[in-house]
């Protein structure tokens, strides 16, 4: 089985990584050798600390030329690696000690590796874990070490939820050799392809589809980190000049941003016609942000072909199916209003990106579907877990080698699970025209900018903050035409809670998903025999408009505007 | 270079992410803007380019309030 640690002892001349940290906000580059040089020897630093095959190496970098010399040197041990997600501004150091002790009890690292930046609060929380004796400054060995065999895990992918014990999946070597082959087959990556990344590495599209597929392939990378790519969002979109990067990843937001902050005039000066193909995903694609950035972008030589939307998440590695990479994107326009888990996708009409205008709402991106020789196979299922006939919404189930092993850590109550061998993803979607169309998360879960936020999380914050009863509230996602949102349940007699709850929903989810709060007497909140909220149930009430007996307090201001 | 004073920061925030707070104040939390964390780099970065500072992630942990914001941007 290749590995993504076979470079190490034969990295390619003349290619390496672009790192946007260079001097004078330039790119500093470290050519492949270089990168294996150092990564052998934190291998054999690692090593000499004891760290064999699926021991856990916990890191801690920005990115940066060590960050991916630890990384690769954890992986030539053999081990597995889980990358520690930075504190985000604001974040009061308190909760981000005590949210990353609580991955570190969860991974259980035998060395935690970090630089200075981010050394303080991560050795805080080391100590918060019981964990003082692991905490590592990366120093390489003066002598490169040797590849070791792999274990059987190669990355613990942490996926978010801000109360309650972290969870993260359990990624096989496998897994990683299934899934690049996947990506770089559907993408057509080749030898002379470059990739632009600003991604964070803690997230699956950025460490997976951009990190891994182009250092496993040999082929260029620039890497800059998120907030560089929002600091001057030109400096991403200028790497698309021809000769130099071709492919890239990046959510919705990354192009409904540059069309805030890259003015036209900018644009114009740049050329992104070397743009073959960036994978939008991480969350539901938004064919109107798309839109607009074709026609924003189009002076500077962007044509909708750059755009392979595509669905995917951590639990199957990440690329679960791809649109074709080297066409427009294809649509399909539905009736949100009469969207019914079980039930026909009431399908209103067709195009593609850019051909047609998008004043309508509606309108879905199709995401392409696996061919048969891939061995990716997907299943929409009812209520049941029963196949459902194509055309008909219901949760897209897959079966695939990159299927990962299960989840490290506590049983959350989501609904992604592994079901045997195939993954129910949780996601609600059907098959049109031969093109997956996903829907996005019903009930117990949002995707914003690729972050997981469960509503699980929500019921406990609002309880707190309300001081209701938590087995009187219960907090649903929802899709509709204009985006995401979360309705929330409470029996209650009064409603001097309403405006706390929703300043808190307002905190936790930012400004886009529209919150609704409903109000209704006990027994509002339908619950199973052991006692979990029945969101799907509550979800589908709220749909059909069959709620009686209860007050709706509805979102009426769009962000942007004075509540 | 002339002390920074609230009403610019405040104008500059909201002209550059979009906040759901009525009115602004000094005693405003960063949490009642309710800006996700992207929204939050870009304020970050706005500020500091706008008034010429940069603001440690330790030095950003320890702020709760608009008015604590004003005081950072302007100890520099």
């Amino acid at each position: 089985m290749p590995l993504i640690t076979d470079w190490l002892t034969d990295p390619i001349d003349g290619r390496g990584v672009h790192l946007a940290d260079g001097p004078d906000g330039g790119w500093r580059y470290t050519s492949y050798s270089q990168l294996a040089s150092s990564a052998l020897r934190i291998a054999a630093a690692l090593r000499a600390r004891g760290v064999t095959a699926d021991d856990v190496v916990c890191v801690g970098i920005p990115a940066s030329h060590t960050c991916l010399a630890v990384l690769f040197g954890a992986w030539a041990c053999g081990a597995t690696v889980s990358i520690l997600p930075p504190p985000t501004p604001f974040q009061p150091e308190a909760q981000y000690t005590a949210h990353t002790a609580a991955i570190l009890r969860q991974a259980a690292p035998v060395v935690v590796v970090t630089s200075p930046e981010l050394a303080g609060p991560v050795r805080r929380a080391a100590v918060e874990a019981g964990l003082p004796d692991v905490l590592w400054t990366p120093r390489p060995a003066e002598e490169p070490g040797t590849l070791q065999p792999p274990g059987t895990t190669a990355l613990l992918q942490f996926t978010s939820g801000s109360t309650g014990v972290p969870r993260a999946v359990r990624v096989t070597w496998s897994n990683i050799d299934a899934n690049l082959g996947f990506i770089q087959r559907r993408v057509e990556w080749s030898d002379h392809d470059g990739c632009a990344s600003w991604l964070p590495l803690h997230h699956d599209m950025g460490l997976i589809g951009c990190l891994l597929a182009s250092v496993a392939r040999q082929t260029n990378l620039w890497l800059m980190r998120p907030d560089q790519f929002i600091r001057d969002p030109a400096r991403w979109l200028a790497l698309f000049a021809p000769g130099q990067a071709t492919l890239s990843a990046a959510s919705s937001f990354a192009f409904e941003y540059a069309v805030r902050r890259v003015p036209q005039a900018r644009l114009a000066t740049l050329d992104l016609s070397g743009m073959r193909s960036t994978v939008v995903g991480a969350e539901m694609v938004d064919a109107t942000v798309l839109d607009r950035f074709a026609r924003h972008a189009e002076p500077a030589g962007f044509t909708p072909r750059g755009f392979t939307p595509a669905y995917g998440l951590a639990e199957h590695t990440l690329a679960v199916s791809f649109a074709a990479h080297d066409e427009a994107p294809r649509m399909t326009r539905v009736d949100w209003s009469g969207l019914s888990f079980g039930a026909p996708a009431p399908v209103l009409g067709a195009g593609r990106l850019g051909d047609v205008p998008l004043e309508e709402t509606g309108w879905l991106v199709g995401h392409g579907y696996p061919p048969e020789s891939e061995g990716v196979h997907i299943r929409i299922l009812d209520d049941a877990g029963e196949p459902l006939p194509v055309g008909h919404v219901g949760e897209i189930a897959v079966s695939s080698p990159s299927v990962a092993a299960g989840y490290r850590g506590a049983d959350h109550e989501g609904s992604t699970r592994f079901v045997g061998r195939e993954l129910r993803t949780g996601d609600a979607g059907f098959v049109h025209d031969g093109e997956l169309y996903v829907l996005g998360r019903m009930g117990d879960s949002l995707k914003l900018r690729g972050r997981n936020v469960f509503v699980e999380d929500l019921d406990v914050r609002v309880a707190e903050a309300t001081g209701l009863p938590k087995s009187g509230v219960a907090a649903v996602s929802m899709v509709h035409s204009g985006g995401q949102g979360v309705a929330l349940f409470a029996e209650a007699k009064d409603l001097d809670w309403v405006p706390r709850a929703r300043r808190l929903l307002r905190e936790e989810l930012g400004p886009e998903p529209q919150i609704t709060i409903i109000v209704g007497r006990r027994g509002l909140v339908a619950r199973t025999s052991s006692g979990k909220p029945r969101r799907r149930f509550l979800w589908q009430q709220l749909r059909a408009g069959s709620l009686t007996d209860v007050t709706i307090d509805p979102d009426l201001a769009p962000a942007g505007t004075a509540t | 270079m002339p002390a920074v004073t609230f009403e610019q920061v405040a104008e500059h925030i909201r002209a550059t992410v979009p906040v759901r707070v009525a009115e602004l104040t000094p005693e405003t939390t960063i949490r009642d803007l309710a800006l996700d964390s992207m929204l939050l780099v870009e304020m970050v970065v706005d500020l500091q380019e706008e008034f010429d500072v940069m603001l440690s992630q330790a030095e950003l942990s320890r702020i709760n309030t608009l008015g604590e914001l004003v005081e950072a941007l302007r100890s520099q």
